[in-house]
């Protein structure tokens, strides 16, 4: 047997065979390449082999995928082949949605701010009656105190559509959702750092304006109970206007961090007027005059006032020494 | 960890049938799998009844390895299908539109050789084979794709077919053969003649 391999073994069947399937052992193969590489007859029978096994391997294949196909057959129905269409379709309607919703709904709207006159929760029945005249609904805000600061004070850059939002005046910033700790901090000397950062960004703010200071706000979640334990006592009733100016996300992001604190915040500018107690919100995007119709602010104590927008409520300590008006005397 | 353990015994419960030859593991992975390879190929200029092709035959290569010992588990078995019906694809959609396939297809892949018989011969020439087995007849054809694809021995053969020994078996394999052979040399004399 081994004589005849040495003289031809592609003519051996098995050998032929081991050799094309690769299970010839080492030295077996050796000679077999030797020996074909100098035999063109023994080499066309290797071809012969290779054909015949892959022929025989395409066959099996073949009848593999009809078995496959058969156990598979009309059961296996494509459902959702229309998901791909569907998403498509999902994401072109949102993105027309956006768009009616800015190019026809956003210009409409109107009202620059909102103002609510606030009255205390707790306060007793006899204090309401002190003040009859006191409006309890939404209504037309004064003149904007804070034109001045605008026109005086640097602002951020405005993109063109926040620039079209605030000509048509929104009334509110569009707030990001921020739940927090419900404790009240504490956040003077962080309100003082804030104010003072501001100040020496912006040196003729509080020339021009003292009455007003920049305090930070935080987002808190069950405020209200604390506004009912904490709000009593005559001549509370106070007017409270919400209003929005234009930042930049990249400013506000510098003011929270400059302010220590953890949760997210909202800087904004108070300014003491004779009709009350005007917050004007630093935002980079704006809120409807539809989402602004239920908003509020609400003094929470003597040195914190609550401003409520839709599910968020963002508490802001009033600076040392701030009060609201009409109550610098009863100190 | 459960979920991994889970997982690993679903893959090693496929592997176990393929293994033994039960088919129904395939048509497991093909449920699991149908979705991703659809949305691969509709993807890349495919329709569904391509990504269905792809995938039988990713599951065919599957069956193939694993059957002769060749598959390693590196990765998931959908992970395996999905490189393989990648780099068929897109070796397809080069060989339409004569273009160079994708350098990066074949990374993940673990079927870069291409079908035996297309690297031996042209597309007509794998035709004509096909029809040559075909003509074949039975017991040849059952014969030679026993014994050269799913890889079993004569007596296995012998048993599956009902010979009396493996020496009967073996004896009409080499008929089988040499009338394949004949067949072959009408139809590729360049090949047929010995």
């Amino acid at each position: 047997m081994a004589q005849r391999r040495t003289i031809h073994p592609a003519k051996d069947e098995d050998t032929l065979e081991r050799f094309v399937r690769g299970i010839l052992s080492e030295e077996e193969q050796a000679t077999f390449q030797r020996h074909i590489a100098r035999c063109a007859s023994c080499r066309r029978l290797v071809a012969q082999e290779r054909m015949v096994a892959a022929a025989a391997k395409e066959a099996g294949r073949a009848d593999l995928r009809r078995r496959l196909q058969e156990r598979l057959g009309a059961g296996e129905p494509r459902k959702w082949q229309w998901l791909p269409y569907a998403s498509a379709a999902a994401v072109m309607l949102i993105i027309l949605s956006v768009g009616i919703f800015y190019r026809w709904y956003l210009p409409r709207s109107t009202g620059e701010s909102a103002m609510r006159e606030v009255s205390p929760p707790a306060a007793p029945e006899s204090t309401r009656k002190e003040l009859p005249h006191a409006p309890q609904r939404v209504r037309a805000a004064p003149p904007s105190p804070t034109a001045e600061l605008k026109a005086k004070v640097p602002v951020p850059k405005k993109s063109d559509e926040e620039r079209a939002a605030s000509a048509n005046g929104f009334a509110l910033e569009r707030l990001d959702r921020a739940q927090t700790a419900a404790t009240l901090p504490d956040s003077s000397h962080e309100t003082r750092a804030v104010a003072a950062e501001m100040a020496a960004e912006s040196p003729r703010l509080q020339q021009v304006l003292p009455e007003s200071l920049f305090v930070n706000g935080i987002s808190v979640d069950s405020a209200v109970g604390r506004s009912l334990s904490l709000a009593k006592g005559p001549g509370e009733r106070q007017r409270v206007s919400i209003r929005q100016s234009p930042m930049s996300s990249t400013q506000r992001l510098r003011i929270g961090k400059a302010s220590g604190l953890p949760q997210q915040v909202y800087p904004a500018t108070l300014l003491r007027r004779d009709g009350g107690i005007e917050v004007v919100l630093y935002v980079d995007t704006l809120l409807t005059a539809d989402a602004l119709s239920g908003a509020f602010a609400q003094r929470v104590g003597r040195d914190s006032l609550l401003v409520h927008l839709q599910d968020r409520r963002i508490l802001f300590t009033l600076p040392p020494g701030w009060m609201p008006v009409g109550e610098e005397n009863k100190r | 960890m459960r979920g991994t353990l889970l997982f690993l015994d679903a893959e090693s419960r496929v592997l176990g049938q393929i293994r033994s030859g039960d088919e129904e593991g395939l048509v497991t992975l093909f449920r699991e799998n149908r979705r991703a390879i659809t949305s691969f190929v509709t993807r890349n200029h495919g329709s569904g009844d391509d990504a269905d092709d792809m995938l039988q035959e990713a599951l065919v290569i599957l069956w193939e390895r694993v059957r002769s010992g060749r598959y390693e588990q590196k990765a998931r078995l959908g992970t395996f299908l999905f490189a393989t019906v990648k780099n068929l694809w897109l070796r397809r959609l080069a060989r339409m539109r004569r273009e160079p396939a994708d350098p990066d297809a074949g990374i993940a892949s673990a079927s870069d050789d291409p079908s035996p018989l297309e690297s031996l011969v042209s597309a007509e020439e794998t035709s004509a084979l096909r029809g040559a087995l075909d003509r074949l007849g039975e017991p040849c054809r059952t014969i030679l794709v026993l014994f050269y694809w799913e890889e079993l021995s004569m007596e296995e053969i012998a048993g599956r077919l009902g010979f009396a020994n493996a020496e009967t078996a073996k004896s009409k394999k080499y008929q089988c053969k040499k009338s394949l052979r004949g067949i072959l040399a009408n139809m590729l004399p360049e090949h047929g003649s010995t």
